[in-house]
This record gives C-alpha cells, structure tokens and sequence, in this order.
C-alpha cells in the first residue's frame, strides 16, 4: 500500500512543471542564475564589486585614509585606538577587529569577482560588442588587485621570504576553503591573471585616442581644442564612462609594473611602467589647475594623473569629520608635516606642501596641519572631478621606472625621478652620481609626499624591508611583527 | 453520519431544552428526511378552537399559535382544502388533533414538541405480491435511557413505500417478509438497520447520535470517530472556548490544553494590537543573536514564526492574527492536532501542532435571527507596580547622594544650585504635589461587541448572513481595535450527491496605538513633577539634570539631560495607526461519487492590504533639541503597506465504507498554495506644526532614506495520504503520508515526504471489559511521525543578489550577493514520539487521558563559520538537534449529575523539558559573542541573562554570574569566579547557568456547574517549580537611575549602613549592577483567569417579547494573580482585567 502511495504521490509531484511552479523568483531581489542571464546582470555584478571595494573597511577608507596612513606614521593620533593601529599593537581587540575586516572584506570582493568569472565563459554569447572582454578583464584585474594588497598586508614580504606560507589564491565561489600558497606562487597567480586580463583589455575605449582624459565638470574656455576637452563622460553608455574609475587598460598595466616590482622583476616592471607613460595618456595636472582661485575649479589630487581610482561619494562625510579642524587624530604636526616635505631643503616650493595642509597654530598644544587634499565643495559649488580614493597615479609609474632602471640606466631613472618634482613644483633634481642608498632614501621621502594619505607608502616601507621611524623619533624596526598582520582566527579555526 | 462528515454540527442537545435547539433538531431533520415543510409559534398545551369552514392549514397555524408546537410533514402528506368546521374549548393538545384529523386520512405524532403528520398506512389495499408478508410488530428503545421513541420513521430497505412510524408508546407496526430489513431513522439518533427474520416481535434500540457527533476529530482533511482514533487531538466547542474567554481566542484555548502556552509578554502587556507568542510542545527553533534591548526581550518573537502552530480554517491556512480577529461567535469547534499521527498529513507545516478550526454552516428552515451583544469593561492592573511617593523620592534622591556637589554622577552644578533644587521639590512635596503619573496615561474602559447572524433556506439552497463590529479599547487612552466584518454563506444542493458551499467575508480592522507612548516612561517619572502650571496647561519641560556620564571625550562628559513631560506628547496630534481589509472567499464543492467514495474541492482566495500611518509632531520631545538650522527637519511621518494574496486549493477523494467488522476512512488529496506579498514603505520629515499632519506637508524624504519595498513570494505544492482502519471498534491503525514541495526549500531538496503511524487498542471493546461496571473505556494508543516546519526566508536557500539602490556607482548600479545560498538547505525535521491512554470510569463519567511525548527536531537551521577567505562568514546549515519531552494529563470529572444539578470537573498538567543535543560551531562560537554583547554597555543588555547555547542545557536556561548576595560589611556584591573563588568584580566570562524557566508542572483547573437555566464556569492557571530572573529587581532596583522614579524596594531594601543584611546593593552606588544570580527567584503561580456566569430565561417569560431564545452572561478575565515573584509587569503596556457582559438571542 505504501508503496504504491509513494508512486502516486512521487508521480504527481515530480514533474517538470511542479519544479518550475516552486521555482520562485524574488522580485525585489534577484537570483544568481537571473542576474548571470543578461549583460546588464554582468554589468551590475561588476559595479557592485567597485561599490563594495569602495566601501570604508577597503579603499572608502581603511586601505585608503586610515589604518595603513596610521601604520605609515603619517598622523599623530590622540584617540587610543587609533594609537594602536599606529604602534602596531596587533593583539589589541580593536586593531584585530579592523584587519579583520580587511580580510573579510577583501576576500568577500574577491568572492565577488569569482562569481563574475564563473558565470562569464558560458555566458559570452550574450554580450554585445567588447563588453564580454571589458568585464571579464576587469573582473581578472580586481582579483588580482585585492589578492595583491591581501597578499602585502597579510604575508611576509616577497624580499624577505619569497617561499614562506602566504595567503590562499580563491578563484572559485564555494564554501570550501582554498589551501595557501607561498608569496612566490601567489605573485605568479597575480602577474597570469593580470596578464590575461591586459590581453582582454586591449578592447578598452580608453585606448581609443577619442578618449580623452580631464575634468568631467570642468568649463574650457575658447582656446581650448575640441579635441584636447575631456570625454570622460561622453559616452552615451553609463557603462563605458569615466575608465579610470574601473580597472582599465592601464591600470592593468600600473598594476602589473607594482606587482614585478614587488617580485624584483625589474625589466617587466620597466616595461609595464613605461607602457603607461609613454601612451601618454594621463597629462600632468596644471599649475592653473592646482592652485585655480576658483574653488569648483581647482585640483588638489591631481585628477587627470589617477590612472585608476575609486570613486566614493558615500566617503565624504566622513572625510570631512576626518580632516576637520576639530579632529585630532587625522592630522600630523605641523612640526612633522614640514620634515615629511623636507621644508628644510626642497619642500618649499613644493606645491604639495603648500596647498595640502592647513596649519592651526595653538597655545597650549602642538600646532596642527590638517588635510585639505580630499576637501569637496558643498554640492552648489560643485567640483571639477568627483570624490575619489586614488588606486594608482601616474606619478608612481615614473617613481616605478625609476627604481626599475637605477641599476641599468641611472640617467634614466633620475630623469624619471626629476620629471615628477618638475611637476610638484620641486625645480631642484638628484645629482647624477647618487648611489643606490641615497636614491632610494630619495625615492621614498618622494614617495610619502605623493601618496600622503592614500594607503601606498606603507607597502613601499615593507617592499624595500625598510625600518619605520615614528615622527617622533621611536624606531620600528623591519620585521615580520610590523610588517605581517596576523590573519583572523576564524580563518585558522574553521578551515576545511 | 454523513451530516457529520460534512458540516460537523455539534450542539449539545441533551442538557439545554430551549427552543433554540429545537429548531435545530428541525432543521436536522429537514436535511435527513426530505423536503419537508416548517413553521414555528408561541405555545400553551390546550386548545381552543372555534371556527368554521376553516381549513386544516389555518387549524394548523391555530393550534401553534396557541401551543407554540410545529407541525411537519412533507411534500408526500397531503394536506386537503376540505372545508371543515371546529369547536374546541380547552382540549387537550392530542385530542384536540385526534378531533381535527378524523376525518382525514392522516396520523400525527407528538415529538417532544413537534408534532408530525403522516399519511395513514391503509389497514388493506397494499396488495403484497410476496405471498408470506406477515406483520411485524417491535418497539423503539433509547439505548441510554431505554425508554421509549414516538416517531420514528420505519421503512423496509429497497422498498421505500412501504413505511409507518411508531406511536407514543414507540410501537409499530409494519407489513414485511422475514428478509426484509428495517431502516429505523429519527433525528438525533443513528440510523439503525435491522432484519425482520422469525421474530414477531422486534426490540430496536436506537444510539443517540449527539453523543456521536460530540466524539469526532475533524483533522481538516477528515472526520474521525473519537473512538478509532490513535492520534493526540483536543477537541473544544467553540461555545466552551467562548465561555473561557470571549475575548480572546487563543487564550481560552489554553485553558484546554497545558502543551498550547501562549508566551507572557511582558513588555506589551494587554496591548490589544499586540500579537501573540505560542508554543506547542516546546521550543523547537533558535533565535538569532539579538542587536538590542528590544530586541533581547522581544526574542520569543524571532522564534515565533517557528514555533507557531499552523492554523487551519474550513480547511485553508491562515495565519494567526486572522484567528485573532475572528469572531469567536462563529466558531463551532477547534481542534488542536498534537502528535505526528494527528498532524503528519500536514507535513512540512506540522512540527509544531495543527489548529483546526471549523465556523458554523447555516442550517435550513424558516428565516432565524441569531444576535449576540457583549460588554467588555476592562480596567488597568498596576497591583506589580510599587512606586515611590514624593515625599519618599525626594528622600531617595538625598540618600543617593543627588544633592552634593561633586558625588557620584553629579554633574557640574554647583552645591549651591544643588541646594536651591532640593528645596524647591521639598516645596513641592510640601505643597502637596504628589503627581500619580502612572494612572496619567490609562482609563477604565469599555468595549461592545454586536454580531448578527440570519440564516435560513432548505434542503436546496442555504444560506447565512452575518454582521458584526466590535471594538476593543484598551486600557491606554487612545488605544483601539476596532472591527467591522460582514459575511455571506450559502449551501447548495441542487441534488443529494452535490453539494456546493460558498463562503466570503469581508473584514475591516482598524487598530491604534497609544499617543501616550511607552507605560514604562510613566513608571520613571517623579511625582514631585506637577503635570500642569499654574494656568492648567501641560508643561513640556519638567527639569533638567546635570549629569557626569564619566565618558572622557569632549563635550561628552557632562550632559545637561531634559526631563520631558511624557503627557505633553498626548497634547499632540502625534497617531500610530494601522487598518487591515481583508477580503476571503472560500468555495468547496463536495461531490458523492457513491456511497463510500466522495470527491471535494476547495479553492480559497484571501486579499490582504494592510498599512501603517505613524505621524509624530513637529513639537515633540524627539525634536525639543534639534539646532536652530535643523528646525525644519522636526516632524516625522513613516508609512509602509502591505498587501496580500494568497491562494489555497485542496482536492481530496475520500472514502469511508465499514465492511463486517473492518471500518474504513480514507484520503487521498493534493493541496496547492500559493502567497504574494508586496510590501512598500517610506519615511519623510520637516512638518511645519502640530495641526498638519496629512504627509503631503511633509518637506522631504526623511535624510538619507529612500523608499523601500519587497515582494515575497512563497508556494508550497503537496500530495497527501491519510487512513483510519479499525477493526471491530478494537484494534486501531492510523497512516499518513505527505509529500510537500516548497519554494523556501532549496533547489536540491525541492521535495520532503513527511509520514506518520499510529496505533490503538480498545480494551474496553473486548469480552473481558465489555460488561465492567467501573471500566468503561480504555483505549491505549501510540503513534511515530515525522514532521516539518518551513519557516525560513527563501533567500537562505538560494544566492540572492541585492541592489545598492541608495549608493549607485559612477558606472551605473551595483548589486552583491546576500551570502551563500545553500541549495541542499532542508526544512527541519521533527521526529515525534507519542504514547498515551484514555481511562473512562463509570460510564465515562471520569475520564483520565495521560499522553507521553519526545519531539526529536533535528536539522536545525543555523549558521555555519567559514573561513572568511571562502568569501564568506557564514552560511546556513541544517545542523542542531533540539529535544522536547515530557507528558501532559487530562481529567474530566462529571462530579455531579442530579436531574437539576449537573457539576464537571477538569484538570490538566503537563511538563515540558527543552534540551539541546547538538550544536554547531558556530553556535558555540556565538556565547562568546553573547559575552562581549553583555559587556558592551551600549547596547544596554548588560543586566539581561541573555541565552547561551551549549549541548546539554535548555532553550529555558538562565544564564548569569553566580552571586553570594550583598556583603553586610561594605554594600558590595560577591560574585563566584568559576574557579570557585570569590570576587567582588563583575567578570562576563564567570557567565554559567544558573536557574531554568521551565515549570515542574504548570496547567489548568477549571469546572461548570449546572443548575437548572444557570451555568456558572471558572479556569484557573498553576504553575510551580520554574525559575524567573527578576528584571524589575535589577532595573528598577539596582540600577535604578535616582533621578528617575524607582520601586519602593529602590529605598527600602537597599544596603545604607554596614551590618545591613540587605537584598541589594549600597544605595550611594551608582556603578552598574550585571546579570547575576542574585536575581534569579522560584516562581509559583496561581492565576484565576476566567469566572463565567450565565443564566438561560425560560421560554415561558420571553417568547411573549418574540424570543425564542434569551441568554445573559458575565465573564471575567485574569481576575486575580497570586505569584512568589514580584515582578512589574506590562512594561510599555500594562497589564488589564476584564469583565464582559453578553446577551445572546435568536428570534
């Protein structure tokens, strides 16, 4: 009898129409399957990677504005939690909490990407004209993105031990964890997704000489070319605007230079660096520009230079309540501001230092430099460009350059160098017969001026092993304790 | 039977002779006999006739003018127009008849008070072609009472013609051949069919049929005999339940059932549009971790949607704030399925009990009225609260250290100031100001319930109309629920095989909340606080306290705090409102494909439209310290709606045949459902004053907000199976089996077969019982089963990406995923045990039914930890075992039963023992995320005994610091390490459990008396052997901020000098008290929760005012509450009792 029922039962509920009719769709929400069924869903699921990579515990702010600045010692903090991040005091529940978030977070876009790139091949039929190779390049460029700067938090560096337990390469979505790889390993992952990704990239509109680089709000006056005017946003697709916001061609170029870099790889480094500027794409940002009277006009963060940046609106609030003048922890001394821009020798023409920072003098407290480089105008005064975290400049391709071909074609590299400072106002250049110690002392000063406040300067400290020396004085010495976060615990406790 | 089967009339016919019921009889036999014709009028026994060339109609109508007796007959009975003439003076009633219908060929019958015409049998003339045709010759027996039955109709099976009835002695007489057989048919009895043979004399005894339809389980699907039955069912009237509690439906039924516990809410108290938090049988899913205060002691409710029973109505789901709303009038009975042999064939919904509840079909015959009027006063219950007076406040405040500069959490306020303070409350104090705020906000109040109801029709077409409204106030000002519905029903027969009923209400629910806010506001408030000037108008700001808040960060550290006047938000024109339509229409169509098979179909459909309107001034407190640039941000106003469509279609073919000794009840059906919610809310802000509060003057969008809406769409398609074999009445089977498919689950695990067995024995049907004079009925039985419940978001099961609508990127909108959708997520199964025995003694009279049961509910849905470099943190996972065991007893005692006095007796009790047997690692990851939440004093859970999870412990368990009590020495608190050493520093991680909630026994008692027209009934609730953590004591008490009004133990018991063998701590300490075990007390219960009063007026006084039927009665609710525990209840709701006056008549 039973037996029978279950035939019955089974016969009239095992049917494909049964199955279709449980198969709901939410309509506020969407499935996997129906966002991976159309270009528009790839398109999203992109942005939305972008979005999250530009939310505050990745680039919106932590890897941005916050705890690698703090680490960099490039503020004197007085709240006590961000006196921790700053002392590396790893153990402390709040700093553990922040790296952390990091790792959860950046393995979650990595996640992200993955679920993009698992979906695309059998998909390719639905994209129209390069589409398929843009997102698919630029999927590829963000795993390889975050895996680099997981890789730089969360691992020894590859110049003090290339072969030691890094972190876990994911390229795929599943809840099953990926074993861990060594520096090395990861960096070869790293440089063949980057690869890939250049080679699909080759589709990208920014390679086009239609496109040209600029100021999205910026009014030209007559003399202005119409061919020379930005064209950033011209494009009647939303999608194919404003390239530098994503990961382009360039980028994946930019990155690419770091990455060798970072393994030591010096020509493919050169190579890479020199693709970016030699395209010329990304012109110097003006004198006019940078100190224009006009507060809509002017451009503190050099926009036209970013090769790639995120672009983060959400972040304003926040920003402001950083650099205010009633906040104390995001704000070096005047004292150290005028060391990190050698006011003493150089500095003092350098525009940097002379726009960037306001200082405040006080009575009863050392005197204050607060940040003015990420300053927004309330939305009736508007901007020439939108709030971005900058990812990468173009300035670091020539800083990358140079280092890459000290050791071959030192002329080369102090050219390099000097043409950077030209463009900073800093008319003084490195003398022809600086040996390899001081250029790189050089180098890195340069490096902590032009990156101050966006997240870069402490993976140059940990890339070249050197010692990290708190404006006051106190040394941190180079070793695996400051330069290796600790990975959360949940990623020990619940490996499979 | 078949009646029963299908519209499950239950009335009680044999304690209440009323005329009421008579009718229904009539009405009953309307439906078994035929088309038959009925009229109805006043009474007295004797006649008197004087007419001429009258005709038998009109006689007909005289005589029940005078008698108030009815005639019927049916269409067969011809009913001649031959004048005739008449002359009765004071003639009895039979004579009378035997007068009038001498010269007709016509017998009557006198039936109680029914008097029927029947065509006179011919001595001769039926010319039988069998040649050995003999009379038969019997009698007609009640089988209980065995005397005997006037009326009955006798026909020989095959051969209708052939008919009589017996006479008022229950004798026949009947022409028949030995093989013949007799039917015998008379309403309220069982058809009886008996063979002529040899006899010449036959004794028939007929079984009451009342009884019979009393005994029956209707599980939704099925009508079940009582007696056949293995499965665990309770079975409540709806006139019982409505005795219990006319208020509230789901409270009544606890009084039935000590395994159905509606949760104590503490926080909403008697809040009238609060919903309620049931368990059946225990805790059978984990709540997630709380974010906040509200949200810890609002936690049953995040387990509610799992621990809900599932409630069926008329055979369609519907959920609970439906059964809430009903009228309880309209109920005929409820049914709750218990155990897998009762509930299994509803599958995936089951594990935590069924509901059934079936509504009153209408009855044929002559247009009734039925009319129902109620009388609700409610009044406040603020005997928990102990507030202290003005003068003991200011007392208080001096003994707390308030008034000296610098102690404590003073602020910057100088001693001067300090003093200046002090001496204008003891001037108030002095003056008399001794403000009682907790009455400020409450009322006595009184609701009324109308509700009518007319039905009439015949065996064809029937119908029903019913209106009703009724308002429920509460006792907070302006607190209402109020409802209007109106219905219309019909049953159409066009032929005895089909059988099509229709059912559509219509309901309009409008509730409110109170403008007065949260009762606890009132609790904190100082009574040295005037509530008005010296004009008499409301003062918005009462004071204001510096305060010393020890946060180090600028500007923080010494805050001015306004004290606000909470009734001046009630001078606003501030509403919090909600209004509900809802629109339902049910329609089955019954189908009798042969005598054992039936074919039913049933489609309902519900519209639901649902909105909130929540409007606050922009003079209101909330905005009193906006900045002068954000003036124009004050006001708020927020609106959601939601609208529901829900579709529930059945199909079943039945089967129901005895065969010799073997009865049959079978079901085969598929059951489809499907629901669509559409939700839409928006929030905006700026209003310019109080009088406009309409949206549209609302400035903008609230900041940041954007509107928000969801659809949710949920289907669950199934295939079931459900058997009753009984054999010879002795030994009992009962199968079932579901296969249900659901969206919710995931793609992998679309479909889950759900099944059930049980067993029976009826010991007292077997030769060894059968004669026992003390035994009457024993019936063990047993029953396996699994079972499911559903109850999660669809999107667990599936990868859903979300839009980040409010943050589009530069390129366009981005979308996320939720996180990993598990597509191999099951539903939670439920693996059910049940054993249990009915023990009838003395003719049933006693009757003891004691039921074992062990809930195995294994797959749990919870979180699994991942390694985060998956991408993820955690994903949802069938993984956790949770046990719920333990037994219940029922008693029934008839005491009493004289012919005037009849006095019953119930009890019940049950104990339920919650374990969890396994958890997963993330469950054991989150106590020590529980102990982080408590040591964050944001979120303000530090003093709550927030729930852990570990293997062994109970869903029930307290868990705290262990607490030695208050040093007499320095006033301190000496804690337990859980090395065993002693401490006087709080450490969260010391946290360990230390008591439990679970009751050793808790149930009810309740009875009814009897006497002649008066019915008097009372339920009383016990409870004893739990533990309660006592939160007033450390809120209200311990951490009783001194600035706010205290309970009175706040000055009375608190340590003040050394020596002090006090209850809690120094009252100059300000520092925080946590969880700890100090607070943990034993709860004993005892709770009178229902005193019912009724009186039923003879007919005598009140058919004269055209009534047919009059009842008037009195209820009380939750009148008196005797607890070891002093605990102040109804937080932001105070509790309420209630006393209900009702008059129930038909014309």
């Amino acid at each position: 009898m039973k037996k029978y029922l279950y035939i019955i039962a089974i016969s009239l509920l095992v049917c494909s129409s049964c199955k279709k009719f449980l198969d709901v769709q939410p309509e506020s929400d969407i499935t996997k399957e129906q966002l991976f069924n159309s270009e528009d869903g790839f398109k999203e699921a992109l942005n939305g990677v972008y979005n999250y990579c530009a939310g505050k515990d990745l680039y919106g702010d932590d890897l941005t504005f916050k705890n690698l600045e703090l680490m960099a010692q490039n503020y004197a903090p007085s709240n006590v939690s961000y006196k921790n991040i700053q002392s590396f005091l790893y153990a402390d529940a709040g700093v553990i909490g922040d790296n952390d978030g990091i790792w959860i977070h950046g393995y979650k876009a990595i996640g992200y990407c993955n679920a993009i790139l698992e979906a695309i091949d059998a998909k390719k039929d639905i994209f129209a004209g390069k589409n398929y190779d843009l997102v698919k390049g630029e999927a590829l460029t963000l795993r390889a993105y975050l895996h680099f700067d997981m890789l730089r938090l969360f691992a020894p560096s590859y110049k003090r031990s290339p072969a030691a337990k890094a972190i876990p390469y994911v390229t795929t979505v599943s809840i099953n964890s990926t074993p861990f790889s060594t520096t090395t390993e990861i960096l070869d992952k790293i440089i063949a997704d980057l690869t890939a990704a250049k080679m699909l990239l080759k589709s990208d509109p920014i390679l086009t000489p239609g496109y040209v680089v600029g100021y999205p709000n910026k009014t030209y006056d007559g003399t202005v070319a119409e061919k020379d005017k930005a064209t950033e946003i011209s494009s009647g697709s939303m999608f194919l605007q404003n390239r530098r916001h994503r990961m382009n061609y360039y980028a994946a170029c930019g990155e690419l230079a770091r990455v060798y870099l970072y393994k030591e790889d010096f020509a493919q480094s050169l190579e890479n660096a020199n693709e970016v500027i030699n395209a010329n794409k990304f012109p110097w940002t003006t004198k006019e520009d940078f100190f224009s009277s006009f507060s809509n006009e002017r451009d503190k963060i050099f926009y036209p230079e970013l090769i790639a940046g995120w672009y983060i609106p959400d972040s304003k609030k926040m920003l402001e309540e950083y650099f205010s003048n009633d906040n104390a922890d995001f704000s070096p001394l005047v004292s150290q501001k005028d060391i990190i821009f050698e006011k003493g020798t150089v500095g003092a023409d350098d525009w940097r230092w002379m726009r960037w920072f306001t200082d405040v003098l006080s009575s009863n407290s050392p005197s204050r430099a607060y940040l003015r480089k990420f300053g927004v105008n309330p939305d009736e005064v508007g901007n020439a460009h939108p709030l971005m975290a900058p990812a990468i400049r173009l300035s670091e391709m020539y800083y990358i350059a140079a280092e890459a071909s000290f050791d071959t074609d030192k002329a080369k590299a102090i050219t390099y160098f000097n043409t950077v400072r030209e463009h900073r106002g800093i008319g003084d250049g490195l003398p022809a017969n600086i040996d390899k110690t001081e250029f790189l002392n050089k180098l890195v000063a340069e490096c902590r001026k032009e990156f101050f406040a966006e997240g870069q300067i402490f993976y140059m400290y940990k890339r070249l092993n050197r010692d990290i020396t708190n404006t006051n004085g106190q040394v941190y010495p180079a070793t695996d304790r400051i330069f290796v976060l600790p990975l959360p615990l949940d990623e020990q406790a619940y490996r499979n | 039977m078949k009646l029963t089967f299908l519209y499950n009339p239950a009335f009680d016919m044999r304690r209440v002779k009323c005329k009421f019921l008579i009718v229904m009889k009539l009405t009953a036999i309307l439906l078994l006999i035929g088309t038959l014709h009925l009229s109805a009028a006043s009474y007295s026994q004797s006649i008197t006739i004087s007419k001429r060339n009258t005709t038998l109609n009109s006689l007909f109508n005289d005589v029940k003018q005078q008698t108030g007796y009815l005639f019927f007959y049916n269409g067969k009975v011809k009913i001649s127009d031959q004048p005739l003439n008449v002359e009765l003076k004071n003639v009895p009633l039979e004579e009378a008849l035997t007068a009038v219908l001498k010269g007709f060929p016509l017998n009557f019958n006198i039936v109680d008070k029914t008097i029927v015409i029947t065509n006179k049998v011919p001595e001769k003339g039926v010319v039988s072609v069998v040649s050995n045709v003999v009379e038969v010759t019997g009698k007609v027996i009640d089988s209980k009472t065995q005397l005997p039955i006037p009326g009955v109709n006798i026909y020989v099976k095959g051969r209708k013609a052939t008919r009589t009835s017996t006479n008022d002695k229950g004798e026949f007489k009947i022409n028949s051949n030995p093989e013949d057989v007799l039917v015998f048919v008379y309403v309220g009895f069982k058809e009886k069919e008996v063979k002529v043979g040899d006899e010449k004399f036959i004794t028939v005894s007929l079984e009451d049929q009342v009884n019979q339809m009393e005994d029956v389980v209707i599980t939704g699907y099925q009508t079940i005999k009582k007696e056949s039955y293995t499965g665990n069912a309770i079975v409540i009237k709806g006139e019982d339940l409505k005795r219990t509690n006319p208020q509230n439906l789901l409270k009544a039924i606890q009084s039935f059932d000590p395994s159905f516990r509606i949760q104590t809410n503490n926080l909403a108290g008697s809040d009238p549009n609060a919903l309620p938090r049931i368990n059946v049988r225990g805790v059978t899913a984990l709540p997630g971790i709380p974010t906040g205060k509200d949200d810890v002691l609002d936690r049953n409710n995040i387990a509610a949607s799992f621990n809900l029973p599932a409630f069926i109505m008329d055979g369609f789901e519907v959920n609970v704030q439906k059964v809430i709303d009903l009228d309880i009038n309209r109920i005929e009975s409820v049914t709750l399925l218990k155990d897998a042999a009762a509930s299994a064939v509803y599958g995936s919904r089951a594990a935590n009990g069924v509901m059934v509840i079936t509504t009153k079909a209408p009855v044929a015959g002559k247009l009734q009225l039925f009319y129902n009027y109620e009388m609700n006063f409610t009044a406040p219950d603020l005997s928990d609260y102990h507030v202290l007076n003005a003068e003991q406040k200011v007392q208080y405040e001096q003994l707390a250290g308030l008034y000296k500069y610098g102690a404590g959490s003073n602020g910057t306020t100088q001693q001067d100031v300090l003093d200046a303070q002090l001496f204008s409350r003891l001037k108030n104090v002095a003056g008399g100001v001794n403000t009682y705020w907790l009455s400020q906000p409450l009322r006595n109040t009184y609701g009324q319930k109308h509700s009518l109801n007319a039905q009439g029709g015949d065996q064809t077409f029937r119908y029903g109309v019913d209106a009703r409204y009724q308002t429920r106030p509460g006792v907070m000002k302006g607190t209402t629920r109020d409802q209007y519905s109106g219905g219309m029903n019909f049953i159409y027969s066009p032929n005895p095989r089909l059988i099509i009923r229709n059912d559509l209400s219509i309901a309009q629910n409008n509730g409110a909340n109170s403008p007065y806010g949260s009762f606890s506001t009132y609790a904190k408030m100082n009574p040295y606080y005037p509530k008005t000037d010296s004009t008499g108008r409301i003062i918005q700001e009462l004071g204001r306290w510096s305060v010393n808040t020890f946060q180090n960060e600028d500007g923080k550290q010494y805050v001015e705090q306004n004290v606000f006047n909470p009734l001046y938000e009630s001078s606003l024109s501030n509403f919090s409102k909600d209004a509900a339509t809802e629109i339902l229409n049910a329609f089955t169509a019954d189908y009798k494909l042969s005598p054992s098979f039936r074919l039913r179909a049933l489609l309902s459909y519900t519209k639901t439209n649902y909105q909130f309107d929540e409007f606050k001034s922009p003079s209101s407190n909330e905005f009193f310290n906006y900045e002068t640039k954000d003036l124009n941000k004050r006001g708020s106003y927020n609106f959601n709606s939601r609208a529901t469509d829900k579709v529930d279609a059945n199909s079943t073919l039945s089967y129901f045949k005895q065969v010799n000794d073997h009865s049959f009840n079978l079901v085969l059906g598929v059951n489809v459902l499907s629901s669509i919610e559409n939700y839409k809310a928006f929030s905006a802000q700026g209003f310019s004053n109080d009088r406009f509060s309409n949206v549209g003057f609302a400035r903008i969008y609230k900041e940041n907000s954007r509107p928000d809406g969801n659809v949710l769409i949920k289907r669950t398609l199934s295939s079931f199976f459900s058997g009753n074999y009984s054999y010879k009445n002795k030994y009992l089977f009962d199968g079932s089996f579901r296969m249900d498919g659901s969206s919710s689950f995931g793609s992998n695990k679309r479909f889950a077969p759900f099944g059930s067995v049980g067993l029976g024995w009826n010991m007292h049907n077997e030769d060894f019982l059968k004669d026992s004079e003390v035994i009457s009925q024993v019936r063990l039985k047993g029953s396996v089963g699994l079972l499911g419940s559903i109850a999660f978001d669809p999107y667990l099961s599936r990868s859903i990406y979300t839009y980040q609508n409010d943050n589009w990127y530069s390129t366009g909108v981005g979308a996320t995923a939720l996180g990993y959708g598990n597509s191999n997520l099951e539903w939670q199964k439920t693996e059910t045990f049940d054993i249990g025995a009915d023990l009838g003694f003395f003719k049933d009279r006693v009757i003891i039914s004691p039921r074992y049961y062990n809930k195995l509910t294994r797959g749990l849905i919870t979180d699994i930890n991942l390694v985060p470099s998956t991408g993820f943190t955690s994903y949802k996972e069938n993984l956790g075992d949770m046990e719920n065991k333990g037994y219940e007893v029922y008693l029934q005692a008839n005491v009493l039963r004289a012919n005037d006095l009849n006095i019953n007796i119930t009890a019940n009790a049950a104990h339920n023992t919650n374990t969890l047997v396994k958890i997963s690692n993330s469950l054991k990851a989150f106590n020590s995320k529980i102990d982080d939440l408590q040591n964050d004093l944001n979120n303000q859970l530090y003093t709550i005994p927030l729930v852990r999870y570990n293997e062994g412990e109970s869903m029930n368990t307290i868990y705290a610091v262990r607490s030695l009590g208050i040093d007499p020495e320095n006033g301190k608190e000496i804690y337990v390490k859980n090395d065993g050493s002693l401490t006087y520093d709080y450490d969260v991680k010391d946290t360990r459990a230390v008591g439990n909630t679970t009751p050793t026994l808790d149930g009810s008692i309740g009875g009814n008396i009897l006497y002649k027209g008066f019915t008097m009934s009372f339920s009383l609730y016990y409870k004893f052997g739990g533990q309660l953590y006592n939160q007033t004591l450390i809120d209200r008490i311990e951490n009783a901020n001194p600035r706010e009004n205290v309970d009175s133990r706040a000055l009375s018991q608190r340590w003040i000098k050394a020596g002090d063998n006090a209850l809690y701590k120094n009252i100059q300490d300000l520092t925080l008290t946590r969880a700890s075990s100090r607070f943990v007390q034993k709860e004993n219960l005892i709770d009178l929760q229902s005193i019912y009063l009724s009186y039923d007026f003879k007919r005598t006084l009140i058919s004269k005012a055209g009534f047919q039927n009059l009842r008037a009665a009195i209820s009380m609710n939750d009148i008196y509450r005797l607890s070891t525990v002093d605990i102040e209840r109804g937080i932001d709701y105070p509790f309420a009792r209630s006393f209900t006056f009702s008059l129930q008549a038909s014309f």
